[in-house]
């Protein structure tokens, strides 16, 4: 006999997934960009994850940058492939040092890090953990590593505006000068 | 909107990071490269003089790339992938150039001369 | 406001480090194709523009051509034509270009016991190691190695008189592949002298010589180990080196090609005609490069049994052979400068002074 699964979306679901919907449409529309260096892009779509997290909680930035890395390449095509792997390391990267960085503002909120602070570790991590993969399960060159500093220097300056951005955004919508700074 | 303090304390600490990275990885090599290192997957690398020119077929993946050494360089000359990464990167001259062709799985890097010494006499 | 000093702190910093890590800044370097090998030009002259360097790296250049077309033992350079009457003749006369080198050789020769001999250039070909860009697949026939053998193959065999060179037969064949490179860094670094460049070194596919020093300290280089071990660095000794000193390697390793599991190198031995086997790898630092590269090759054809006799002949007083075992013979003076970069076995003392 079949069991029937329900599925409910309830309203935190429903405003996830127009989150990530943004950040997918954000990554679509970046991937079509060129890039002098394989490896360097922007990352703006992290302006959504960022604004979740700071508005809501790490949980649901989580979700936000999960699905935004898995359908934005099942759209794009890269579902699976070397891409795929090195865009979830840094995802997955960046939402450790994202977690960490929370429970740090959660134990010292005196020594809290705003979120520029979030928007430049998260981005240096995103491009550490890709570099890591790509460097030691494709490309295992001693030449590479003269990119790494390059690729993080763009990551820090990125990292910057998107978190100036996340902040900016989070400034609007809420009109409230404190909602710039983690609420927990 | 605020940097908090321990914002520009990431930031510096990153930057220090960074660096000492650019330090160690961009000081410059004063001998030339002799001998360039193609690796196809995870086989052990195989050593190219310069100054002999030639024209390589390495086997990767989805083929046959070829390089070709010419006057003390080498690059990638044609390759089985889509995009031609490889083979739009170019000459590689210097110490550390280096290039690939991922989707063969074939590098090409420079082998870098010793830095401490200005040359090497064989 | 605090965004700002941030920010120039971090560009400060980044500055410092990348700048701490350029100490060779003020070099200029140049590659030129010649000599059938890759030559290095490193310069130090910081007064001086790029533009001017290059215009006088393009001189050096013209001067290593020069060389190469004059002892080449192919085409129509002087060192051919020479060779060209040889063929039929027992006498010919020596151009003004190639004299001096010529008589260096043969008074070399003739105190090499027989390990360094510009008369082989019939066997040179008969390997086929007198074409830089197609070596052979394998060793000649032997019927032919004979025949060559039996033509006049050693310059110590003819005498050299008013300019005039006398063989006993005709064909000898002249090959300075062994002294030849050394002549011309030489050269190339006297037209960096007359233009007044005091630091510099010249380094064609591994024989060099210098002049001066470089930043605040003398000229570096390292000798390549013959064997290196896989992924173990493929430096043996590292020398720093006076002015004018030349340091010249010869080594099999260079120029071979492979049959059967067995390899045959370019650095044939006078007495057998067939590639030396005595050796691996012969340094020699000398102030004349010529000399230099003669004597590696006399030490590597000569082996072990010849080190002491050929050091005394010549007064070497910085030489090693690393010889047909892995194991290093020098001389005390080559000890006392040398900093080994690899795990060194040493023959048993025979004689170190």
């Amino acid at each position: 006999m079949t069991r029937r699964i329900h599925l409910h979306a309830g309203p935190r679901d429903h405003w996830i997934a127009g989150f990530a919907a943004l950040a997918i449409v954000i990554h679509i529309l970046e991937a079509g960009v060129p890039t002098p260096i394989p490896g360097i892009k922007p990352g703006l779509a992290n302006v959504i994850t960022l604004v979740v997290l700071l508005r809501h909680d790490l949980l649901a930035a989580i979700w936000v940058q999960l699905l935004r890395v898995l359908v934005g390449s099942v759209l794009i095509g890269s579902f699976l492939t070397p891409t795929f792997l090195l865009s979830l390391s840094g995802a997955l990267c960046s939402l450790a040092i994202l977690a960490l960085l929370i429970g740090w503002n959660r134990l010292l909120p005196p020594a809290r890090v705003g979120p520029i602070g979030l928007g430049v570790a998260a981005a240096c991590a995103h491009m550490g953990g890709q570099f890591f993969v790509a460097y030691t399960a494709f490309i295992p060159h001693p030449g590479l590593l003269t990119l790494l500093p390059v690729l993080l220097t763009a990551a820090m300056l990125f990292g910057a505006l998107t978190g100036w951005l996340a902040g900016a955004l989070c400034l609007r919508l809420d009109n409230n000068p404190d909602a710039a700074v983690p609420a927990r | 909107m605020k940097t908090t303090p321990a914002d520009v304390a990431l930031i510096i600490g990153l930057a220090l990071i960074i660096g000492t990275l650019y330090a160690r990885y961009w000081s410059p090599n004063a001998a030339p490269p002799t001998h360039a290192l193609i690796r196809v997957d995870d086989a052990p690398a195989r050593r190219v003089p310069l100054h002999v020119n030639d024209r390589i077929v390495v086997t990767g993946r989805l083929g046959d790339s070829v390089l070709e050494v010419r006057d003390g360089r080498i690059r990638f000359a044609s390759s089985p992938c889509r995009r031609k990464v490889c083979i739009r990167s170019g000459w590689m001259h210097d110490a550390h150039d280096a290039t690939a062709c991922l989707p063969n799985r074939v590098t090409l890097s420079l082998a870098a001369a010793d830095p401490h010494y200005d040359g090497v006499s064989q | 406001m605090k965004r700002w000093i941030g920010g120039a702190l971090i560009l400060l910093m980044i500055g410092v480090l990348v700048l701490r890590g350029r100490e060779a800044d003020d070099r200029f370097e140049r590659q030129i194709y010649s000599m059938g090998t890759l030559v290095t030009l490193t310069l130090r002259a910081p007064d001086r523009s790029p533009e001017a360097l290059a215009a006088l790296v393009s001189e050096v250049e013209s001067e290593l051509n020069r060389y190469q077309q004059r002892w080449s033992v192919r085409g129509s350079g002087a060192l051919a034509q020479l060779n060209a009457t040889l063929e039929e003749s027992t006498t010919v006369p020596v151009p003004a270009t190639l004299l001096p080198l010529l008589r260096k050789a043969k008074t070399v020769a003739e105190d090499s016991a027989g390990t360094f001999d510009p008369g082989l250039g019939r066997l040179v070909q008969v390997w086929g190691f007198d074409d830089a860009e197609h070596f052979r697949d394998a060793p000649p026939d032997r019927a032919v190695l004979t025949v060559a053998k039996r033509l006049p193959h050693r310059l110590t065999e003819t005498t050299l008189q008013d300019g005039r060179l006398q063989a006993e037969k005709p064909g000898l064949m002249l090959d300075f592949g062994a002294i030849a490179k050394g002549a011309a860094v030489g050269a190339a670094l006297d037209v960096l002298k007359q233009a007044g460049i005091e630091h510099a070194m010249v380094n064609a596919g591994g024989d060099l010589q210098v002049i001066g020093h470089a930043e605040g300290r003398p000229w570096r280089i390292a000798v390549r180990h013959p064997r290196p071990p896989a992924d173990a660095p493929r430096l043996l000794v590292g020398i720093e080196l006076q002015d004018g000193e030349a340091v010249f390697t010869s080594g099999d390793y260079e120029r071979y090609f492979e049959f059967e599991g067995r390899r045959y190198h370019h650095l044939l031995d006078p007495r057998s005609g067939e590639p030396a086997t005595g050796a691996q790898s012969s340094t020699v630092i000398h102030d004349d490069p010529a000399l230099a590269d003669a004597l590696a090759t006399a030490l590597f054809v000569g082996g072990v049994e010849q080190f002491d006799a050929l050091v005394d002949q010549f007064a070497l007083e910085f030489a090693m052979l690393v010889d047909a075992e892995g194991r290093v013979h020098a001389t005390a003076g080559f000890m006392d400068r040398a900093d080994w970069l690899a795990d060194v076995e040493f023959a048993p003392d025979a004689d170190a002074q």
